[in-house]
């Protein structure tokens, strides 16, 4: 599995949100978008997912070009999309909601039935409300929801668009340690986040995006001390690496001790 | 005792039908969030098709109405995938309801080109004889319709509830950007929702067939019926969709019994007033709500073309020069007076601008307003003896009460409550206008109503109300264009693209909404009084609800926002019986189609395409100004 961008636009109405981006996702790697708000990040994951149309430029996935399929046709292909602001369907119960994230998969009842086992014992607290209404969930608990859902797809390309967002730093903890464990398993993430340091942490590779387009890019640990992003993205006078200890640089380390040798 | 058992009887029959048309109303809502307001017609084509099967071509009963819901269906699924999906895809939810206004007109204009005006009744499926039980007769029609009913809302739980299908309807409603993701084909989603919903009216046209003689217009009955039903019991739930329809069935039959059969709806009317004003969400719970923090960038507001500076004067002068030049021309016969006509609308067309173009809010019942105004000018000017002006001014005035109640009562409404709640006000005053017969003079009208005059000096010839009317259009426009470029012009349009945004700015959403209310009321009554005057009559007819859909279809046709576009729109709408009289029959699926099709390909409209045309002119100064044609 290999996603690859080649000058892409996309954008709504007569303006592109972003333009001549060049990016690759392979087997088993987190690569992590970061930049500022309406920086372009979610377009482009739109884009990818069909959302947004591509106006420019190429998609391909396996080396197939998908820029002019439907969105259906990208999901069935292994592209999962768990959207910004997570999206869950909440007047429906949990199980519904795990139900049609396997909606491709609809004939294949057993498979399903065994997806949603793994899941479930992944995510034991979903397993334990599958009859609640998903609105009912805490905000935590609905990001677990969204990205469980996500799964039930069994994508091989999962694209995850601000997973922290609201959340209180000990469950972005967990939620973080889930994506690297994912990867364990030989799924592709392509991440986008504000939380730099988190991000960069567990990432293979980075791109900053800014205006729409790559503004730099490299491995995550270079990234991280690169002087240029520090001062963006991690705080101005954050001397990178060596930051004082808040309350992120102290996930970042504990991830990175997870983590083990990946990220050093 | 007997008695009342038959009325209830009666009532529960003609519930039923309702029930079933207000289950499709709840079905097509759940799934893509709209009001569909062709649903009644299904049961005229369902009906329609079994009479051809059956009583023409001599097919059994079973057949034939298989045969007949096959071909609804199938004609239900062409339509809907040739215009309410994409509608629904593009155009913001008020502009589909508007259309499928659109798609009602078009299918009773069908329906009238294939059946005549003639009413027609099938045979019941079990013979004549009712089915008596201790006592009791129930005709055996009951029996089906009831038998029927149940299965179809067994059913239509068991889809929703029970199948992967049923899961993927319901995401669609709760968070279309979300069910996209899930690889869910949402036009196919919102076509199955259409046609399911059409197959479910045509069973009900074909079971009521027999009870009730079914006409041509008979879809807007129903689609009436049905939308109070649902209302009353809660948009989206079905058990609350068939018990509103009961409800409604043997509310209009005790109304129609123990007070008169005119005042049916009246009173039907009025609860859905009540129930709307009090629980908009219905009196029973209704399933999921759409949240409405999900933001929908598919969807934009249509786009607003027209015409600034130095060229939009030039225009003006240049159309009001030859307007007024027109009587001098050798005109042929009946012209002038068309042109009157469409001046005149276009007075009530310029209010509905001011409300919809402008504030963004749908009225579905502008003609009520027009209503009171002519009614009020014209029973004032005879049976009271005003003269024509001051009844004129006191009509307006009390439009405008009208209009104050009307938008304090409903301000909490959004959305399609508020259309809801100006349809149901349109439907009010129609059913008033028929039920108080010493003052209107019921279902035959009001004769004898003066010309127009000012001290003395009547307009009782063409000519002179063409100035007339013209007169006050120009004044009208002029005003208003006045008023637009001031502040109140950008509150209004500021709660047009977004009411929170304009709230958080210090804009006075509620009393903006009220002014603009209160002004459409005016000149649609103004509209009124100048029709009666006109023609020296007035009957329920010319004020119907039809009327307020004629209006909508005239401002889209010339195009929303505009002010002036609505002349143009007036004035095709009219022309086109009075040019091709040979087919006057087609003339209703005309502008229904006429409507569907702007929406969809032309949405700036005439005067916006005219207004693109002048744009492409190279002189210095003119501006086009495009709105909401961003994200």
């Amino acid at each position: 599995m290999t996603l690859e961008l080649r000058g892409v636009a996309a954008g709504y109405g007569i303006v592109n949100v972003i333009d001549q981006i060049d990016l690759t996702v392979r087997p088993a790697e987190i690569v992590t978008l970061i930049g500022a708000n309406g920086a372009g990040k979610s377009t482009l994951l739109k884009a990818i997912s069909g959302l947004a149309p591509v106006r420019s430029g190429t998609i391909s996935f396996n080396g197939e070009r998908i820029d002019g399929y439907s969105t259906a046709a990208r999901m069935r292909l292994g592209i999962a999309h768990v959207p910004e602001g997570r999206q869950i369907f909440s007047g429906l119960t949990v199980g519904v909601n795990l139900q049609l994230g396997a909606y491709l998969h609809r004939g294949r009842t057993d498979e399903r039935a065994a997806t949603l086992a793994e899941i479930g014992a992944r995510f034991p607290v979903l397993q334990e409300r599958l009859s609640t209404l998903a609105g009912n969930l805490s905000g935590g608990q609905q990001q677990m929801l969204a990205i469980a859902r996500g799964l039930m797809a069994e994508p091989k390309l999962l694209m995850l668009d601000e997973p922290s967002l609201g959340l209180a730093p000990r469950l972005v903890t967990e939620i973080f340690e889930w994506i690297a464990h994912l990867r364990e398993q030989g799924l592709a993430i392509l991440l986008s986040e504000q939380n730099a340091w988190l991000s960069l942490a567990i990432a293979d590779r980075g791109y900053v995006i800014e205006n729409g387009r790559v503004a730099l890019t490299g491995s995550g640990q270079d990234l991280l001390s690169s002087k240029e992003v520090a001062d963006r993205y991690l705080g101005v006078g954050i001397e990178p690496q060596n930051g004082p200890g808040s309350p992120d640089n102290e996930l970042a380390k504990r991830l990175r001790e997870i983590l083990g040798s990946r990220s050093n | 005792m007997a008695e009342i058992f038959d009325i209830l009887v009666g009532g529960l029959l003609e519930g039923g039908v309702f029930a079933i048309v207000a289950l499709g109303f709840s079905l097509v809502f759940r799934v893509a969030n709209v009001v569909n307001l062709s649903q009644g017609a299904f049961c005229v084509l369902g009906a329609m098709g079994m009479y051809y099967f059956q009583t023409v071509f001599g097919w059994a009963i079973l057949p034939a109405a298989f045969a007949a819901v096959v071909c609804a269906t199938a004609f239900s699924l062409l339509i809907g995938a040739a215009t309410f999906v994409p509608a629904v895809s593009r155009l913001p939810p008020s502009s589909t309801l508007v259309l499928t206004a659109g798609l009602l007109t078009f299918f009773i204009g069908v329906t009238l080109v294939v059946w005549g005006n003639q009413p027609y009744a099938l045979p019941p499926f079990s013979g004549e004889a009712p089915f008596v039980f201790h006592g009791m007769r129930i005709p055996t029609q009951g029996v089906w319709l009831a038998g029927v009913s149940s299965a179809l809302m067994i059913g239509l739980w068991l889809l929703l509830h029970r199948t992967t299908a049923g899961a993927a309807l319901r995401a669609c409603a709760e968070n279309p950007l979300a069910a996209r993701l899930m690889g869910i084909n949402l036009p196919r989603m919102m076509l199955l929702s259409f046609g399911l919903a059409a197959m479910i009216g045509a069973v009900g046209g074909i079971l009521v067939a027999p009870i009730m003689s079914l006409q041509f217009d008979s879809g807007q009955f129903f689609t009436i019926s049905g939308f109070i039903a649902v209302a009353i019991g809660g948009m989206g739930g079905f058990a609350g969709s068939i018990v509103g329809g009961l409800l409604l069935g043997v509310t209009e039959q005790l109304a129609a019994f123990y007070v008169s059969s005119l005042f049916a709806n009246t009173l039907a009317l009025l609860l859905l007033l009540v129930v709307l004003i009090l629980r908009p969400t219905g009196l029973f719970q209704a399933g999921a709500q759409r949240r409405s923090d999900v933001r929908d960038d598919v969807r934009v507001h249509r786009a607003l073309v027209r015409l600034q500076g130095p060229k939009s004067l030039g225009f003006a002068v240049a159309l009001v020069g030859v307007l007024v030049l027109l009587p001098a021309l050798p005109l042929p016969n009946g012209l002038l007076p068309s042109l009157v006509i469409s001046l005149i609308l276009f007075i009530a067309v310029l209010g509905l601008d001011v409300l919809m173009g402008y504030a963004g809010q749908v009225s579905l019942g502008h003609a009520g307003f027009m209503a009171v105004g002519g009614y009020a000018a014209a029973v004032l000017s005879t049976s009271h003896g005003w003269p024509p002006l001051l009844a004129t001014i006191a009509a307006i005035a009390l439009s405008v009460v009208c209009g104050l109640l009307l938008s304090l009562a409903t301000g909490q409404l959004r959305g399609h409550y508020l259309a809801l709640a100006t349809l149901a006000f349109g439907l009010l005053i129609d059913s008033l206008a028929v039920g108080l017969v010493d003052v209107t003079g019921g279902p035959s009208g009001l004769v004898g109503i003066p010309a127009f005059a000012v001290a003395g000096f009547a307009f009782d010839t063409p000519v002179r109300m063409f100035y007339l009317t013209l007169g006050l259009s120009v004044a009208l426009v002029v005003m208003l264009a006045g008023g637009m470029r001031l502040g109140f012009g950008r509150t209004l349009k500021a709660v047009r693209s977004d009411q929170l945004a304009a709230a958080a700015l210090g804009v006075n959403v509620g009393r903006v909404k009220v002014v603009a209310v209160c002004i459409s009321a005016a000149l649609a009554a103004l509209s009124g009084a100048l029709y009666a005057f006109n023609f020296h009559f007035l009957s329920p007819e010319i004020v119907s609800t039809n009327r307020s859909f004629e209006f909508i279809a005239m401002l889209v046709l010339g195009g929303e926002g505009t002010l002036i576009g609505g002349f143009f729109g007036a004035l095709a709408l009219t022309l086109l019986p009075t040019l091709v009289q040979d087919f006057a029959v087609f003339k209703t699926a005309v502008e229904g189609l006429i409507l569907v099709v702007i929406f969809l390909v032309m949405p700036e409209g005439l005067f916006g395409r005219v207004a693109m045309w002048l744009q492409a002119v190279p002189l210095p100064g003119g501006r086009l100004k495009r709105m909401g044609a961003g994200r």
